[in-house]
C-alpha cells in the first residue's frame, strides 16, 4: 500500500480586485515523497504570482513530513512577498494544522470562495 | 502304668491340647503387638500356675517378675543376672520365619517346681505360636507405617504437581506447552513459567541430580529461591550467578544434588529470547526455514562449584520459530542397550513441523514409547515447546484483551497498512470517526519514526505493530530494531520554523502525544525499541 502519488494542478482564477489568484490544487497524498510536487511546483510559479491559494480538498493523507513541506512553501512565499490562503482541508487536518500552529501564518478556509475573498482583506 | 493312670494322663493331654488350641486362638485374635505379648504371658503363667513370665525384648511382664531381673535379662548382662538369682527359670527362644531368634520367653518357676514333659511341650508350642503371632503383628505394624509413608508420598506428589504451572500463560503471538512426568511418586525435574508485569515471561527447565523424594525436596527449595529472584527483577545472569552460589552454600548434600538448568526470558514485544544454560542439555531453536541453533551450556550446573562464568545469549525470534527444551530423561530412554539420544529427539522435533505445541509433545512421547516398547522409564521426563506464530493471529474473543500483530517493511507508505488495520479495529470497538483519524495519524507518525530512525529505512527490517484491545481502550505498540527513539523534541515552534531557526520537520512525537491519551517511548538497546500509545473510548 504505497503512497498515492501527489498530483498538483496549477490554475489562475480572477479575483474581484483584479489581481489573479494562483491556485495549487493538490490530490493524492502529501508526504516526504511530495517534495517535487509541493516545492517544485511552487518554485516554478511566475514571479508575479503574489496570491497563492492552496487547495487540499483532494488530499486524503498528509503526514508530518508533508506538513513540513507546506511550511517550507510558506517560508518561500513569505520571502517572495506572496500571500498564502488555504482551503479544503478535512476536519482532522484542520485540527493537526492548528495544533502545530500553521494557522498563525495561513488562514484555513472552509471553501474556495471564502479563501479567495480573504486575499482582499 | 495302670489303665486308670493312662486314662488320666490321656485326659490331661487332651486338656493341655485344648488349652494350647485356645491359647493359639487367643494369640491370633489380635494383630496389635502389645496385645499379643500380654495374652501370651498371661496364658503361660495361668495355665501352668507359674510365678511370672516376660519376653526379653518387650517391656511387659505378667505375674511376679522382679524388675531387676527383667531389666538385666533384657540387656547384655543377662547371663550374669541369671546366675546371680536363686529363682529357677526356663528360657524359650522365639524365632522368625528365617530361623533367626528375635526374643526369648522367660518363665519363672515357683521354688521346688519342676515342669514335666507335657508342660515343657506346652510352653515350646506356645512359644512357636507366639512367634508367629508377634511376627504377624510386626508385619501389620510395618504395613501401617508403609501406608503412612505412601500417604505422605501421595501428598508430596500432589504438592509437587500443584507447583507445576497449571495452565499455560497467554503470550501474544506465541504458543506454549509443557509436560513433566516423574519416574517415582515425586521427581527432581523442575518446570516453571513466570509471567512478569512487564509482559515478559521467564521460563525455567531444570533437573536436580538424582531422583525421588530427596531430589524433589531440593527442587522445591531451588524453585523458591529462583522465583524470589525472578520477582525481584534480577537479570538472568544475576539469577544464575546468585543461585549457583546459594545452592553451593547449602552444603554437601545440596552439592551432591546439583541442578542443571536453562533459564529463558521471552519478550513478546521485541520477539527476543534471552537464555542462560547452566550445564543443562542443549535446547533446540529451529527457524521456519529449518535452520537450527543449539542453545548449549555456558557454565556448570548450579551448586556444583563455588564460582561460575555463565554467558547469557539473546536470540531474535522470527515468525514460525520453534523451541524445544527438555531434561535428560527425554534422551536417556532405552531400547535394550540402545539409547534414544539427542539426535533422535531433534529428528522427531523437526518432523513435527508446524503441529501445535501440544501435538508436538504428544508426538514426542509417542515416539519415545514406541522406541522403548513400553519399557518402564528410568528417569523423570520434562519437555517444553514454544512457538512463535507464523503470522499474526487474533486470540479468542472471550479473552479479556485481544491482540493483533502485523509486520510492515521499513518502506515509507507501508504505514498505511498499520493505519487502516488499526482503524478497522478501533471502528469495531465503537470509536468515533474523529478519534479514528487521530489514531491513524499517531500510528503513521510512530511507524515513520520506526522506519527512519529505528530501522534506518532498511527494507529488510520489519516494523511490528501490536494492537491490544481492552474493554474501553486500544493500546498500540510500534516496535523497531533500533536502539531507541529519536531525541524527544519539544513542541514545535512555528515561529522558529517560519524563521528557519528550527527544522520544518520534527513534529511526529508531538502529534502522537497530542492526539493520544497516553504515549511513551521505550528504549532497549539490546532487544529493540518501541513506541506505546493508548487511545480510550472515554478520554480522561
Amino acid at each position: 500500500m504505497a503512497d498515492k502519488v501527489t498530483q498538483v494542478k496549477v490554475e489562475k482564477v480572477p479575483s474581484e480586485s483584479g489581481t489573479p489568484i494562483t491556485v495549487l490544487r493538490f490530490t493524492g497524498d502529501i508526504t516526504s515523497a511530495s517534495k517535487a510536487a509541493v516545492l517544485g511546483t511552487f518554485q516554478g510559479l511566475p514571479a508575479d504570482a503574489k496570491r497563492i491559494l492552496l487547495d487540499f480538498s483532494g488530499v486524503d493523507y498528509l503526514n508530518s513530513s508533508g506538513i513540513a513541506l507546506v511550511i517550507q512553501l510558506m517560508i518561500a512565499a513569505s520571502k517572495g512577498g506572496q500571500k498564502v490562503q488555504t482551503f479544503g482541508l478535512k476536519p482532522h487536518f484542520i485540527k493537526v494544522f492548528t495544533m502545530v500552529g500553521i494557522t498563525r501564518y495561513t488562514a484555513l478556509h472552509p471553501d474556495e470562495k471564502t479563501a479567495c475573498a480573504a486575499f482582499a482583506g | 502304668m495302670e489303665i486308670g493312670e493312662e486314662a488320666l494322663v490321656a485326659q490331661q493331654q487332651v486338656v493341655r491340647l485344648q488349652a494350647l488350641l485356645e491359647a493359639s486362638r487367643q494369640l491370633h485374635s489380635t494383630i496389635e503387638i502389645d496385645e499379643v505379648v500380654r495374652i501370651a504371658l498371661e496364658i503361660v503363667v495361668r495355665e501352668l500356675e507359674l510365678d511370672g513370665a516376660f519376653f526379653t525384648t518387650f517391656p511387659q511382664s505378667y505375674g511376679d517378675v522382679p524388675p531387676a531381673l527383667q531389666a538385666s535379662m533384657s540387656g547384655d548382662a543377662a547371663k550374669a543376672a541369671e546366675t546371680a538369682l536363686d529363682q529357677p527359670l526356663l528360657r524359650f527362644a522365639l524365632c522368625d520365619k528365617g530361623g533367626a531368634q528375635f526374643t526369648e520367653l522367660i518363665v519363672l518357676l515357683p521354688p521346688e517346681r519342676v515342669l514335666d514333659l507335657d508342660e515343657t511341650d506346652f510352653l515350646e508350642s506356645l512359644a512357636v505360636q507366639a512367634s508367629v503371632a508377634i511376627e504377624n503383628a510386626r508385619f501389620h505394624e510395618r504395613a501401617l507405617q508403609w501406608q503412612r509413608v505412601e500417604s505422605d508420598l501421595a501428598a508430596a506428589r500432589q504438592v509437587q504437581l500443584s507447583l507445576i504451572p497449571q495452565e499455560m500463560p497467554e503470550i501474544p503471538n506465541y504458543a506454549l506447552s509443557a509436560r513433566s512426568v516423574t519416574c517415582y511418586e515425586v521427581g527432581g525435574d523442575y518446570l516453571d513459567i513466570v509471567s512478569m508485569p512487564s509482559g515478559e515471561t521467564v521460563i525455567v527447565v531444570a533437573d536436580v541430580a538424582g531422583k525421588g523424594l530427596a531430589s524433589a525436596l531440593m527442587g522445591t527449595s531451588f524453585r523458591s529461591a529462583l522465583r524470589a529472584m525472578v520477582q525481584a527483577g534480577l537479570s538472568l545472569l544475576e539469577i544464575a550467578t546468585k543461585i549457583n552460589l546459594l545452592h553451593y552454600g547449602e552444603g554437601d548434600e545440596a552439592r551432591r544434588r546439583y541442578v542443571t538448568g536453562i533459564l529463558f526470558r521471552l519478550d513478546p514485544i521485541t520477539h527476543t529470547l534471552e537464555a542462560v544454560n547452566a550445564g543443562h542439555t542443549s535446547a533446540f531453536l529451529v527457524a521456519a526455514d529449518g535452520a537450527l541453533t543449539m542453545i548449549k551450556a555456558s557454565g556448570t550446573p548450579f551448586g556444583l562449584l563455588p564460582f561460575s562464568s555463565y554467558v547469557p545469549e539473546t536470540f531474535s525470534l522470527s515468525p514460525g520459530m520453534r523451541l524445544l527444551v527438555y531434561t535428560d530423561g527425554m534422551t536417556e530412554v532405552f531400547c535394550g542397550d540402545d539409547e534414544f539420544g539427542e539426535s533422535r529427539l531433534l529428528e522427531t522435533f523437526l518432523e513435527c513441523g508446524q503441529l501445535t505445541p501440544d501435538d508436538v509433545l504428544d508426538r514426542i512421547w509417542q515416539t519415545l514409547g514406541e522406541f522403548s516398547d513400553g519399557q518402564e522409564q528410568s528417569d523423570d521426563m520434562t519437555a517444553l515447546v514454544l512457538f512463535r506464530n507464523a503470522s499474526w493471529r487474533q486470540l479468542s474473543m472471550d479473552q479479556p484483551r485481544r491482540y493483533l500483530e502485523i509486520q510492515i517493511p521499513s518502506s515509507l507508505g507501508s504505514e498505511k497498512i498499520a493505519m487502516n488495520t488499526a482503524a478497522e479495529v478501533a471502528r469495531s470497538m465503537g470509536f468515533a470517526e474523529d478519534r479514528i483519524e487521530d489514531l491513524k495519524t499517531a500510528i503513521a507518525e510512530a511507524c515513520i519514526n520506526a522506519m527512519e530512525h529505528g530501522n534506518k529505512l532498511d527494507e529488510t527490517l520489519p516494523v511490528g505493530v501490536i494492537l491490544s484491545t481492552g474493554d474501553d481502550s486500544l493500546e498500540v505498540r510500534v516496535v523497531d530494531t533500533g536502539t531507541g527513539p529519536p531525541e524527544h523534541t519539544a513542541a514545535p515552534d512555528i515561529d522558529k520554523k517560519m524563521h528557519e531557526e528550527e527544522t520544518p520537520r520534527g513534529m511526529g512525537m508531538f502529534l502522537i502525544e497530542s492526539l493520544m491519551d497516553e504515549a511513551e517511548w521505550v528504549s532497549s538497546p539490546c532487544t529493540g525499541s518501541y513506541a506505546r500509545m493508548v487511545i480510550r473510548l472515554k478520554p480522561d
